[in-house]
């Protein structure tokens, strides 16, 4: 069979110009919608909407840093670095004069540590849940999204983190699909950073990142005996997740921020 | 026209003091809202056109005498065209002195110089000594009021003048302005304005402590909160509107509930900044109430605000905005109800080496520029604890002195063997204090096979090891 090769050709661009026509005319209708932010061709956040982790590595990878307005989240097993970048997030935050609310689920936050990371205590508003057993979880993981959601009602928080990291999965499993939803609706246009510290990736908004810590790690160790053998940090293999970019590949290193101590 | 109500020393009375002045200004408010104290026995009021209530001058001053005579007061009254002719005049001898309008100068020339001096008595007998009148909210000296009148400052003159022969008002008030002011300069010609019985500045008068306070009586008894929201809201809704127009905020609420069973059920609501937003009003005292139920159906409810100057806010193009104090307000109640007591707010460190140990604050952040003019940038990660704050037991093998194997009883928690170790350091306090507050603490970082880092110790007490966080 004979094909008319530039009637194939002119059906070909009709059909590509048409193809544009109609993805822009969705793109416009999603952005009528205020569902246009998960859209890869939608224009990149102005510098002014995106505020420094504190960390240049991290930054760079995150395109400036992390989305104002959009919930991102800090992924990890166990000393992965999830609470360091989650410190250095704040500490950043603080050091532009911003007031940070942290909802600790679990009440692990440790003020001594993080002040020497930088962080000013003075402007972190602390909502403490309560250290509880495997099967109360559920209940401080609930108190912990309703103490999320007055929070989201007041504006002006540069940053609001969320701690679940110490969640067992399978009561985070329980939170219905929609909290996320909820969250990032929530501070979707403010100029707040949203950001989920969790051991497994639950739900970032379409404009937020997920920044996936300790995809390998080694730990870092100095001295050659038990008896002047000091903790120096972790070496973290991280890999940066969103939307409109392809994923990232970084290496952290966290250091001890601990003073130097002596040998009994 | 302006009425003075002068109540002299000699005269018989048995109130004194406060109790004297408050009926003094509680008589002059009955009769103008204008008042102005002038001592603890001296009181001006503004009788501007009150004639169509009280009547003509002379009517109106035995009505004040009558009326301060049913009080057991003795008081003289002086009814004049001007603040100081009323003031000179009630220092005279007679009991009710009227003086029309633009003769002040004539129906004083015949006084003698001495009142001055009688006034300025009256005036400084309380100089720098506060006075509170029933009606006013806070305490005033009468020096701020009545002796920046000229009285006390011309005092000084008064013996050049007499030795000069001049014995009356009238005298005085007669020499040639000119002359005295080339040989007593300002003081003189302030003087003899004092004797034609002339202001120089208007009636100050005193601030009205006003009661805000709203109440509504309900037809049918009401239960749950949810319809108190509405009543709430009819009764915030005036009272904040009040606060406002006086510019002023709540700083403490008085909730009244009058309940069905003739009980009363009153709450008192002490704010960390004075609000006026009736919304937020309303759902601090729904939160109070959530947590404080009344015991049965609400007949009444009264709200009583204790006021306080409202706070002004100056922003800044230069400094980030915080949470205003009034959302915080209302975040912070709420979350206290949600999460507990002391258990929000910004940590604050303690002066101590002991681990954990930490005290809350209320979160209050303050409007300041960035530390920085740069964003902090490059500064790298550094490690934090994740603390348990119940530290978690443990079981720990040790070999050699050394540990080799972690095991705890939570699934989530330390467990596993021991790749790598440092340690111990040891710490310990308060061994001055009483046994409980003790700790002596062997503490490792340990890297078990797990992967996790953690901070264990060996709790030199009880022998007993615990796992006190994860390096994170």
């Amino acid at each position: 069979m004979e094909i008319d090769q530039p009637a194939e050709l002119r059906y070909n661009r009709r059909t590509k110009s048409e193809m544009n026509t109609n993805i822009a005319k969705l793109e416009s209708l999603l952005h009528a919608k205020s569902l246009g932010d998960s859209l890869v061709s939608s224009r990149l956040l102005p510098v002014e909407r995106l505020a420094t982790t504190g960390v240049s590595e991290l930054d760079k990878s995150l395109g400036g840093g992390l989305a104002r307005g959009h919930l991102s989240e800090v992924v990890g097993p166990p000393s992965s670095g999830r609470t360091s970048v989650l410190a250095a997030v704040i500490a950043a935050a603080t050091d532009r004069g911003e007031a940070v609310a942290l909802i600790d689920t679990f009440d692990n936050f440790d003020p001594v540590s993080s002040q020497a990371a930088g962080v000013d205590l003075s402007r972190v508003l602390w909502v403490r849940g309560r250290q509880s057993a495997p099967r109360m979880a559920f209940h401080c993981i609930d108190q912990a999204v309703k103490a999320v959601g007055l929070v989201t009602q007041t504006d002006r928080f540069g940053v609001i983190a969320v701690d679940f990291a110490e969640a067992p999965a399978q009561a985070l499993r329980r939170l219905p699909f929609t909290t996320w939803l909820r969250l990032a609706r929530a501070i979707k246009g403010s100029e707040t950073i949203g950001i989920v510290v969790a051991s497994t990736a639950m739900g970032r908004s379409a404009g937020g990142h997920s920044i996936v810590l300790g995809v390998s790690r080694s730990t870092q160790w100095s001295g050659d005996a038990t008896q002047n053998r000091v903790f120096r940090g972790i070496d973290i293999d991280t890999r940066v997740e969103s939307t409109r970019y392809p994923s990232y590949q970084l290496r952290l290193k966290t250091h001890d921020s601990r003073p130097t101590t002596h040998h009994f | 026209m302006f009425a003075c109500l002068y109540h002299p020393p000699r005269s018989t009375t048995s109130r004194s003091g406060l109790d004297l002045i408050n009926t003094l200004v509680h008589l002059a408010h009955e009769h103008s809202p204008r008042v102005e104290v002038h001592g603890p026995d001296l009181v001006v009021m503004d009788v501007h056109g009150l004639k169509h209530v009280w009547g003509p001058p002379r009517e109106m001053g035995e009505r004040l005498r009558r009326v301060a005579a049913e009080r057991d007061l003795g008081i003289r009254v002086a009814v004049a065209g001007t603040k100081m002719a009323a003031l000179l005049a009630t220092q005279g001898r007679c009991e009710l002195t009227i003086i029309p309008s633009h003769a002040e100068a004539e129906a004083l020339s015949t006084l003698p110089i001495s009142v001055v001096k009688q006034l300025s008595k009256a005036q400084t007998s309380i100089l720098g000594r506060p006075i509170r009148t029933r009606r006013s909210s806070s305490e005033r000296t009468v020096g701020s009021v009545a002796l920046s009148s000229r009285v006390v400052s011309v005092l000084m003159l008064l013996p050049v003048v007499q030795r000069w022969g001049v014995r009356t008002l009238g005298e005085l008030a007669a020499l040639p302005a000119n002359e005295l002011f080339s040989r007593l300069g300002h003081g003189g010609l302030e003087f003899q304005r004092i004797a034609r019985g002339e202001d120089s500045r208007p009636l100050v008068p005193e601030a009205v402590a006003e009661r805000f306070e709203e109440t509504v009586t309900l037809e049918w008894p009401i239960e749950g909160l949810e319809l108190l929201s509405f009543v709430l809201g009819r009764v915030l809704d005036p009272l904040c509107a009040h606060l406002k127009k006086r510019g002023v905020a709540a700083e403490r609420l008085r909730v009244r509930l009058t309940l069905v069973s003739r009980q009363t059920h009153e709450r008192t609501l002490r704010f960390p900044t004075a609000v006026s937003d009736p919304n937020v009003l309303r759902t601090l005292i729904l939160l109070d109430l959530d947590a404080h139920p009344p015991s049965t159906g609400i007949d009444r409810v009264t709200v009583v605000a204790d006021p306080v100057p409202a706070r002004t806010r100056q922003f800044s193009l230069l400094e980030r905005a915080v949470p205003s104090a009034e959302s915080l307000s209302t975040l912070l109640v709420r979350l206290t109800v949600l999460m507990g007591d002391q258990r929000c707010g910004s940590p604050a460190l303690v002066d101590t080496h002991q681990p954990g140990v930490f005290e809350m604050c209320p979160f209050a952040p303050k409007s300041h520029p960035p530390k920085h003019e740069q964003p902090r940038v490059g500064t790298g990660l550094l490690s934090v604890l994740r603390r348990f704050r119940h530290p978690v037991s443990a079981r720990v093998t040790v070999e050699h002195g050394y540990p080799v194997r972690v095991s705890t009883l939570q699934p989530n928690s330390a467990n596993g063997r021991v790749v790598t170790c440092a340690g111990p350091w040891r710490s310990s306090g308060r061994w001055w204090m009483p046994s409980y507050s003790v700790w002596d603490h062997d503490e490792w970082d340990v890297e078990l096979s797990d992967g996790g880092v953690y901070r264990i110790f060996r709790d030199r007490v009880s022998k007993r090891w615990f796992v006190e966080g994860l390096m994170d």
